[in-house]
């Protein structure tokens, strides 16, 4: 199976599943109590500009013609006009969704450069001193929920030193500013991802040391470090990428939670938002925008992984 | 029938000799078993009505008040045992509601395969594409705040797990000689699925839902941190950190102690779900990740 030819299969997998969460969007959002036409006016609500609004909207339409509608919308990635500011949905998304994404990627980087070596040295002292710190570290890291590890963190380099900014998007792109209010929200994300991508990189190191190859080089007088680097690692790194992908989903959820705290204007906090507000399209253009990042993501993540091991490739050509 | 219930137990207890081996999984124990305690017993150890007003607002922890008081003027040790029951009962509810839906859902899709399999394993893969929590943000916001909508959003969101992990072992037990030899006396599908390959999945079903614990916890939490969780003045851990992040700069102990308890709860179940893990069956620790 030629590698153009797994991708292209790879999207075609793909378009029932976003086809099933643009379903699964619309009919949570279409039980919505509260009629958006008439919250939107406040308390100056009046019958005529609501009636006026319901037409405009389309929502006095039968579910499925306004489903229909909004698909094809979004296939032409028309996703309307927010209800709440009345400007482009899209250009609104788009620009949030570059604030987290650099959060994103500054977390997962950070988060692989913590990873790394822990699960790599707790795989190869199981049982050591060094493991069950990095264990109860990690199980730590597990448990703390990122809201409270964000607001301890702004506690303390915040308000008692005073050497952070408490919240917000400060600055320009690529100023001091900037980069100190990301500090927090970026730390606070790596907290919780690289606890798990630790110890799956362990577990996966695990099953590789006592494979026989490591035995053998071993046997041929190669010092740990070299066996470790030139052969288990290669081959532990694989499954722990894989990994970091699927994480992606918790990290992207997690952004919710952590935009909010750190009031970082990103996707998670306009989706957090958006529901707030009763914005249907903003909260179905975000929700939407999300899903096919971490396709996406998950996609890269598989090429890579599909291209550094053959193995895979056969193995989708042979079906699931 | 007896022989198979001897054999669960045994395989049980055997499970639980390990598990009292590994003295991290007794410690959550221990933490869970805090919790549950201070769950069941809140109206007995706690020394305010955790929805009065009882004094200064923001008063730091004293005799009186051993974690201090919040923004109202309410004890924060009386609102934080009390928060203990909100977590425990919304942990187990969602994690039950999620083991009606999934593991079913998964019994059938793995013993029956083909067309059905596929289904669920695509309505399966739909529900995995997205953040749980984005989700389950999305059903609390339509059904509004409260214990009962709170136990539902989590509940329908965090199915998938338990469907995989069942679907997995029904796919794996229905090759099995017992399952050919019930089937060859005439047992019906339901039969079989229930009395037999529904009890051989109990463990690592037990694991996932022990572990889903940790998982509801943090959610219900996090909904309430939200603002679309619990409905104040109820006292969850979720909603009393939320409330003090108005007042990060008057009081500094007030986000702290729920935090803590959080913390001990998910730990606690996490633990004890590893330790399940490792001594029921250590070959799922590459699944259930």
């Amino acid at each position: 199976m030629k590698m153009t030819d797994y991708i292209v299969s790879r999207f075609i997998q793909a378009i029932p599943l976003l086809f099933g969460l643009t379903v699964i969007i619309f009919v949570v959002l279409m039980v919505l109590p509260g009629n958006p036409a008439r919250m939107i006016q406040g308390v100056h609500a009046n019958p005529e500009m609501t009636a006026y609004l319901i037409e405009k909207w389309g929502l006095d339409q039968p579910v499925h013609i306004r489903y229909v509608r909004w698909l094809w919308g979004v296939i032409r990635l028309d996703f309307g006009r927010s209800l709440y500011t009345n400007r482009p949905v899209l250009p609104t998304v788009m620009s949030h969704l570059a604030n987290s994404l650099v959060l994103g990627v500054l977390a997962v980087v950070g988060g692989a450069l913590v990873a790394i070596p822990i699960g790599v040295i707790s795989a190869v002292k199981p049982d050591s001193k060094i493991d069950g710190v990095s264990r109860i570290a990690a199980l730590f890291g597990l448990s703390m929920p990122v809201f409270w590890s964000g607001m301890l963190m702004q506690i303390f380099f915040s308000v008692r030193l005073g050497i952070l900014p408490v919240s917000g998007m400060a600055g320009t792109l690529f100023t001091i500013d900037r980069l100190k209010s990301l500090i927090l929200p970026v730390s606070a994300v790596i907290i919780v991802g690289a606890a798990m991508d630790a110890r799956v990189l362990r577990s996966s190191m695990m099953e590789i040391v006592n494979k026989e190859f490591i035995l053998a080089a071993r046997a041929k007088g190669l010092r740990m470090r070299d066996v470790i680097k030139d052969h288990a690692l290669p081959n532990a790194i694989l499954p722990f990428f894989t990994m970091v992908g699927l994480h992606m989903r918790m990290v992207l959820g997690g952004l919710v939670v952590v935009e909010s705290v750190f009031s970082w204007p990103g996707i998670g906090l306009l989706f957090y938002q958006s529901i707030y507000n009763r914005d249907y399209p903003m909260v179905q253009a975000c929700a939407l925008v999300i899903a096919a990042g971490i396709f996406i993501v998950n996609l890269a993540v598989d090429i890579t992984y599909a291209f550094l091991d053959p193995r895979i490739r056969f193995e989708s050509a042979e079906g699931r | 029938m007896m022989g198979q219930l001897r054999k669960i137990l045994a395989q049980m207890a055997e499970g639980f000799q390990n598990f009292a081996s590994r003295r991290i999984a007794l410690l959550g124990l221990c933490l869970i078993l805090v919790v549950v305690v201070v769950g069941v017993f809140a109206p007995i150890l706690a020394p305010y009505d955790p929805t009065k007003l009882v004094s200064t607002p923001l008063l730091a922890p004293s005799r009186e008040h051993l974690l201090g008081t919040d923004q109202l003027g309410r004890d924060v040790f009386s609102r934080v045992v009390y928060g203990a029951r909100v977590s425990l009962i919304v942990g187990i509810s969602a994690q039950l509601l999620s083991a009606v839906i999934g593991v079913p859902a998964g019994l059938i899709a793995g013993y029956y395969g083909g067309r059905v399999d596929d289904v669920v394993m695509r309505i399966v893969d739909v529900f995995m594409s997205f953040p749980y929590i984005l989700l389950a943000l999305m059903i609390a916001s339509v059904l509004g705040p409260g214990l009962q909508n709170v136990i539902l959003a989590l509940g329908i969101t965090g199915w998938t797990t338990m469907c995989r992990i069942a679907r997995v072992q029904a796919l794996s037990l229905r090759e099995g000689t017992f399952v050919e030899s019930s089937r060859c006396i005439g047992a019906s599908d339901l039969r079989i699925l229930a009395h037999h390959i529904l009890p051989n999945s109990m463990a690592p079903i037990l694991v996932v839902l022990t572990l889903g614990m940790a998982t509801a916890i943090t959610g219900e939490a996090s909904l309430s941190f939200l603002g679309m969780g619990i409905k104040p003045p109820q006292p969850s851990w979720g909603g009393i950190l939320a409330e003090s992040r108005g007042y990060l700069f008057q009081s500094t102990t007030l986000p702290l102690f729920p935090g803590v308890a959080i913390m001990v709860a998910v730990l606690g179940f996490n633990l004890v779900g590893d330790g399940l893990r490792d001594a029921l069956d250590p070959r799922l620790r590459r699944r259930a990740l």
